[in-house]
Order: C-alpha cells, then sequence, then structure tokens
C-alpha cells in the first residue's frame, strides 16, 4: 500500500468529507451545555467515520491503485480528527492532567487510547515517510490493525451507548465483510484448481 | 483534456479550496472563542459581589432596554412608585462600577447554562443580590447597606416573572425592537456579534420558557406581580426546593408552598448544616444547589473560572458579620444594666438551641444547637418541610448528577438521608440578630420584639421595601397598603404562619414577664 500516485478525485474525496466532518464536529458542539465535552465527543464520530474505511481498505483483499491510493488518505484524516478528540479528552475535559486521565479512565482503558494514539500517529509517519515495501513495517501494521480496532470496538460497543453504537457497529460488520473477502481472496489464490472446477 | 473533465477538476479544487477555507474559519472562530473571556484572580468580597456564579441570564444590551420596552411589567405600580430597581426592592449600584448596574447583578463573557464564550457580555445574578440589604429607618434615608443580610425588599420571583412575560410577548419582544430601543438609548449602534447573539439568545429563551408554559403555567404579569394571591412568595422571600422539584424532577411543585426569607449568610463557619431544615450539609453543595436552582447548570459550574467564584463566595461568608447594632444606629444608646439582665433571661432560655457569643465575639456553641427540632415542638409553619417530595427529592438531587461529575453532592450531605430524617427546624448561631429581620423561617414575624413575644405579632400586614425600627428591632409593617409597601401578607395563609416559637414565653401566657423580655431585647441587640 506504499506505491503513490494520488489523483485529485481522490484528495477531494477524503480531504471534503474530512474537512466538513472537522467543521461539523467542534460547530455543531455550540448549542451544547457542555461544549468542549461535546466537541470531544463529536470529533472522535467524526473520527471513525473517515477510520471504518481506512481499516476495512487495509483488510481487503488488495485489487487497485485507487484502493491503495485511499487507504492512507483515509488513515490520515481519521488520526487528524482522532488528534482533535485527544486535545479535547486530555488537554480540556481532564485538564491535561495524565494523572486525571488515569484516575477517572482507569489505567487499562488510559494505557489503551495512550497506545493508540502513540502507535496510529507513528503509522501514519512511517506510511507517508517510507514508500519502500518492508516485512516489519507489515507486521507493525497488521499488529495495529487489530489492535486498533479492538480499542474502538470495546469503547465504541462495549463501553459507551448513544450514536457512537452505530458507528461501533459499522465497524465491525465493515470489518467482518473485509476479513471474509480477504480469507476468501487467500483462498482462492492457494486453491486455483477448485475454483476452476467451480466455475465448469 | 475534455471541457467536461475541466469542469470537474475546477470542481474539485473549489471543493478542497472551499473546505479549507471553512476548516481555518473554524479553527480561528474556535481561537477567538478562546479570548472572549478573560478569568481574573478575584478577591473573596469581589467575588461574592460581581463575579458570575454561573447564573447569567440575558444580554447586557437586552437588560439595559426592558424597562424601557416593557414599563407595564418592571413598573407594575405605575411610574409613581418609582423604576424597576424600587419597584422589585433591589439595591441601586454605584454610576461607573459594575456598568452600574443594581446590587448582585454581574457582567460576564459566558453563556447561560452552558457557560461557553460569548463576545457579548451577558448580565446574570450572585450571591449578593439575595443575600445583601439596605436598613433603613425611612423612605428618604440612604441607609446602610449589610452584606450577608437577606435582602428585605427583594422581589426577586415577582420580577422573574415579569421578566418570562416580556419574553413571551412576540409582538413586542423583537430583536428590532431590542436594537433600535438600544441604539437610540446609548447612542451606540450594536455590532453584528452582538445582533446575532442578542437573536440566538432570543430564540432559545423564548423556546425554553414556552416549554415550560405546561408545567409551571403561564407567568403572571403586570399588576398581578404585586398581588399575593398569584404571587405569594413576596418580598424577601424565596421557595428554595420548588425550582429544584421542577428542574431535576421535572415536576410542577404547583402545591409547593414552603416559603423561606432569604436567609442572612453570616458566620458560616459556625454552620454545619445549612437551609432552615438543615437540609445541606456540605458548603460547596449549598452553594451548587442554591445557584442551580436560579439557573446554573452543573456544566458552567465546573468551568476553572466560576468554580473558583463559587469557592471565594463561599469564603466571603465563612467570618462575614454585619455591623454592631450601635454602628448601624449610632442615635441608639443601649442599656448595659439591661443587657446584663437580659444576658441571664438569654441563657436560660435561648442558648441551648442558639448557643451564645463570647467575650471575644467567637461563637459558643449551644447544647441542641444544629439539632433539627420537629417543627410540631416548635409550633411553627410545616409547610417548608412537608412539601411534597420532600423525602425523595435527595435521591433525585444526587442521581441528577453523572456519578463522577465533581459537583455531585454526597448523598449523605442531604437530608432526609443517611444523617436524618427529622421534619423541622435546624437550632442555628444567631449572631447579628437584629439584622436577621424579618423572623422565622418564612419572615413572618416583622421585629424581634415580636419574635419572642414582648409584643403581639401581627395576623395581617404589608411588606415592600420596608423601614426598620432599632426600638422593636425590625421592619415597620403597616396594616394598609402604600405604593412601596404592596404585598399583602397574610399569616393565615398556608404557608405564612407567624405561630411558634414561643421562647421564653407565649405572649401573656404562663410565665410571661415584660420586663425580662424588654431585657431580652436589649441582649439581643448586642449579638
Amino acid at each position: 500500500m506504499n506505491s503513490r500516485n494520488f489523483t485529485l478525485g481522490q484528495v477531494t474525496a477524503t480531504f471534503v468529507p474530512s474537512g466538513l466532518l472537522l467543521v461539523a464536529a467542534l460547530m455543531a458542539a455550540e448549542t451544547a451545555l457542555d461544549v468542549p465535552f461535546q466537541r470531544m465527543i463529536y470529533s472522535v464520530w467524526a473520527s471513525m467515520a473517515l477510520l471504518i474505511p481506512a481499516l476495512c481498505l487495509f483488510w481487503l483483499p488488495t485489487r487497485s491503485q485507487a484502493q491503495k491510493n485511499y487507504w492512507p488518505l483515509c488513515w490520515t484524516f481519521a488520526y487528524l480528527l482522532y488528534l482533535v478528540h485527544f486535545y479535547y479528552a486530555v488537554m480540556v475535559h481532564y485538564h491535561a492532567s495524565i494523572a486525571e486521565v488515569f484516575r477517572e479512565q482507569g489505567t487499562r482503558i488510559a494505557t489503551s487510547n495512550f497506545i493508540d494514539t502513540i502507535w496510529w500517529g507513528l503509522d501514519v509517519i512511517l506510511a507517508w515517510a517510507i514508500t519502500a515495501d518492508h516485512k516489519w513495517i507489515r507486521i507493525e501494521r497488521f499488529a495495529l490493525n487489530v489492535f486498533l480496532p479492538l480499542t474502538f470496538f470495546v469503547a465504541s460497543v462495549v463501553i459507551f451507548k448513544g450514536f457512537v453504537n452505530v458507528l461501533g457497529y459499522a465497524m465491525t460488520a465493515g470489518l467482518v465483510i473485509s476479513w471474509a473477502l480477504r480469507i476468501r481472496a487467500w483462498w482462492v489464490a492457494r486453491h486455483p484448481a477448485a475454483v476452476e472446477v467451480h466455475r465448469v | 483534456m475534455s471541457a467536461g473533465q475541466k469542469i470537474a477538476r475546477a470542481a474539485m479544487w473549489a471543493g478542497i479550496g472551499l473546505t479549507a477555507v471553512l476548516v481555518v474559519s473554524t479553527l480561528l472562530f474556535v481561537h477567538a472563542e478562546s479570548t472572549w473571556v478573560h478569568p481574573k484572580a478575584l478577591g473573596t468580597e469581589e467575588s461574592f459581589r460581581h463575579s458570575t456564579t454561573g447564573t447569567e441570564i440575558m444580554p447586557l444590551p437586552v437588560f439595559q432596554v426592558l424597562p424601557t420596552l416593557f414599563p407595564d411589567q418592571f413598573q407594575p405600580g405605575g411610574p409613581a412608585a418609582g423604576d424597576w430597581i424600587d419597584q422589585f426592592g433591589f439595591i441601586r449600584g454605584e454610576p461607573g462600577v459594575n456598568e452600574g448596574l443594581p446590587s448582585g447583578f454581574f457582567v460576564s463573557n459566558h453563556r447561560p447554562k452552558s457557560g461557553a464564550p460569548s463576545p457579548v457580555q451577558f448580565v446574570g445574578i450572585n450571591c449578593s443580590l439575595c443575600h445583601t440589604s439596605l436598613i433603613k429607618r425611612s423612605d428618604s434615608d440612604h441607609g446602610v447597606l449589610v452584606r450577608g443580610m437577606g435582602s428585605t425588599s427583594l422581589d426577586f420571583i415577582a420580577w422573574v416573572d415579569g421578566f418570562k412575560t416580556a419574553i413571551l410577548d412576540e409582538r413586542r419582544m423583537t430583536p428590532e425592537n431590542i436594537f433600535s430601543t438600544y441604539e437610540k438609548e446609548s447612542g451606540r449602534e450594536l455590532s453584528l456579534s452582538e445582533k446575532l447573539m442578542i437573536r440566538l439568545w432570543l430564540t432559545q429563551t423564548r423556546k425554553t420558557v414556552k416549554q415550560l408554559e405546561p408545567q409551571v403555567d403561564n407567568p403572571y404579569g403586570g399588576a398581578d406581580l404585586l398581588n399575593a394571591e398569584f404571587m405569594p412568595n413576596g418580598p424577601s422571600r424565596t421557595q428554595p426546593f420548588r425550582n429544584l422539584v421542577r428542574n431535576i424532577m421535572d415536576r410542577p411543585a404547583l402545591l409547593d408552598r414552603g416559603y423561606c426569607k432569604l436567609p442572612v449568610l453570616y458566620e458560616q463557619k459556625d454552620r454545619t448544616w445549612g437551609q432552615f431544615d438543615g437540609s445541606v450539609h456540605d458548603r460547596l453543595t449549598r452553594s451548587v444547589l442554591a445557584a442551580m436552582a436560579i439557573g446554573a447548570t452543573m456544566y458552567n459550574l465546573s468551568t476553572p473560572e466560576i468554580s473558583n467564584n463559587v469557592e471565594q463566595s463561599i469564603a466571603y461568608t465563612l467570618d462575614l458579620k454585619p455591623p454592631k447594632f450601635t454602628e448601624a444606629f449610632p442615635d441608639q444608646k443601649l442599656d448595659a444594666q439591661k443587657i446584663g439582665r437580659g444576658a441571664k433571661v438569654y441563657m436560660a432560655h435561648c442558648d441551648g438551641c442558639h448557643g451564645h457569643p463570647d467575650q471575644n465575639g467567637s461563637w459558643v456553641r449551644g447544647a441542641a444547637q444544629d439539632v433539627v427540632i420537629p417543627y410540631e415542638k416548635l409550633g411553627v409553619d410545616g409547610e417548608r418541610v412537608t412539601f411534597r417530595y420532600y423525602d425523595t427529592l435527595g435521591d433525585a438531587l444526587v442521581d441528577s448528577f453523572p456519578p463522577k461529575q465533581p459537583l455531585r453532592p454526597k448523598r449523605e450531605d442531604i437530608r432526609p438521608g443517611p444523617l436524618g430524617s427529622t421534619r423541622g427546624y435546624i437550632g442555628v448561631p444567631i449572631v447579628g440578630a437584629y439584622a436577621r429581620t424579618p423572623f422565622l423561617h418564612n419572615g413572618a414575624v416583622p421585629t424581634l420584639a415580636a419574635l419572642i413575644n414582648l409584643k403581639p405579632r401581627p395576623a395581617l400586614f404589608y411588606r415592600g421595601a420596608n423601614n426598620y425600627d432599632p426600638i422593636d428591632a425590625g421592619l415597620v409593617v403597616p396594616s394598609t397598603p402604600d405604593p412601596k409597601r404592596y404585598f399583602r401578607f397574610d399569616t393565615s395563609v398556608a404557608g405564612n404562619s407567624n405561630r411558634g416559637h414561643d421562647y421564653p414565653w407565649a405572649y401573656k401566657g404562663p410565665g410571661w414577664n415584660e420586663a425580662d423580655l424588654q431585657d431580652l431585647l436589649e441582649y439581643l441587640k448586642t449579638i
């Protein structure tokens, strides 16, 4: 997924919705009672809206250059929106106090959130900085694409209730379908004869 | 490249450019927003007098033109009865100080309820509105301002109803009328952001008032604001838990008659439980609930600036005392012999529940101080402690805060609850006894002389901007109304009873001793 030849259409199709989601997340909170808190909520919704296609694109069997190009764009914009969420969570809601984050969220959740933030950020940098295909990057990215959706699943389906559940279930459904297609593609590649027989 | 492709490319670039502009504008707006509020480190007195406690009401320009737009609501007694400050018993402010607003109003750049920054100044009310009073001996007297004393003249609930009636008047209360009246009166043109904020505020406030109408009925307006039949609280009183029942339990509380006088806030360090019924323990919780009853929310109360202001205001009241009686009334000489004899009467009949001051002025606890005494035993009006939901409000109150909300009260800090469920009134220190008028929790007894039954308690009198009588130590209450004393206080009405608390003795009952009571009154003027 590292070769680069982004088209204007691909950039437009990811940047415009990302930007509009950011604007909506920040401005929709203006009518809320707790403006910073709602910005924290809305920005993670916006991030998930971009994260879901990014995760699916990663797990789908790679076929086209377009798929290869859309992945880093979605992955990056989702991360930037996540950083907005992270800012309102840690710097505003928890008053820039790491101790308060751990006290309020508990060690397990706070730790996984910080791992998400750092690891995902490093991977975004890797995605743009290193275009060559390295095995260690493949392993790192594979692990991140297991860990990250797992933490988002826990947060968006198990812990919190409300609209975020819709996003959580959408992410889950998208991943299940992507994994199924990936397994099918892998199986087809391993058993071409069987596929030929089936066609006959 | 075909024409279609060129158009598509141009459209895509336009989309990217427009989105970039929107994103940058939004980020600039968010940054600008953070500069609208300038939190200042205020001292305790300044916090008490002029700081926001999360109870913003309306934009400053609206506040300034309302009396002009709605003389019928803000001068319900007619022009001859004075301006809105006089008619609702506010205390006039000083020109050039705090925008010249009456005592208890503040200006801030926070929006109501959310506490979010606003480019437009909002006006709100804080602790000093209800807990500052003017002791005047005649209508022309400038008076003595006493901070911490419950206002003896403020008719706040009537003012709020007049305000709501104005909000609901869609013909006169329009943005255009507000703008033109303001610009005509001030000579200043409102900015675009001010106009936008006023429009937004008016829309939201009108919507909120309309939503409440089915629950709490239409507000009263005009001359009805002065009618005790419709506005039974009257001056210097409130219904402290009616709004909490409405706001937290979403119930109309229409039968609530738990009227309370606006209490004093002297020497709060000696008050372990707040409210007349001793129902709230923690000082911060007391202030939070008081602020929430008049519009603050757990959200704006959690912002650092507002939270600090509340804490500073509480700190101001810890050692707050009224002036000594002889400082407030330099022409009144007290008789040392009578004081000495009165102290003995006090120690025999009053000290148990109220305690007494020692030589240094520190308060010595009474044996039954802080004990909630059943209202039946005291013989006083019980409406304040028998209102519907009295038993369940505590649970609802605590549950209305999210579990990890820093302001969430502890259940044991609210009564009825784990630490008691007696329906009665708590024995408290009575420092500054002369400046606690009117007396009893419901303000049904106008003077100390009547409270100790030296003199009979009037059954029917009129309240408003009553003057002070230093002889009987309390309010002069006429038996017929006049423009300044309009509220008919009928002690036979539910919630208004002036019976009970017959200490040392019932009026002319067994043991009644006029000389002892005169001595006691003299002593009470000294504590």
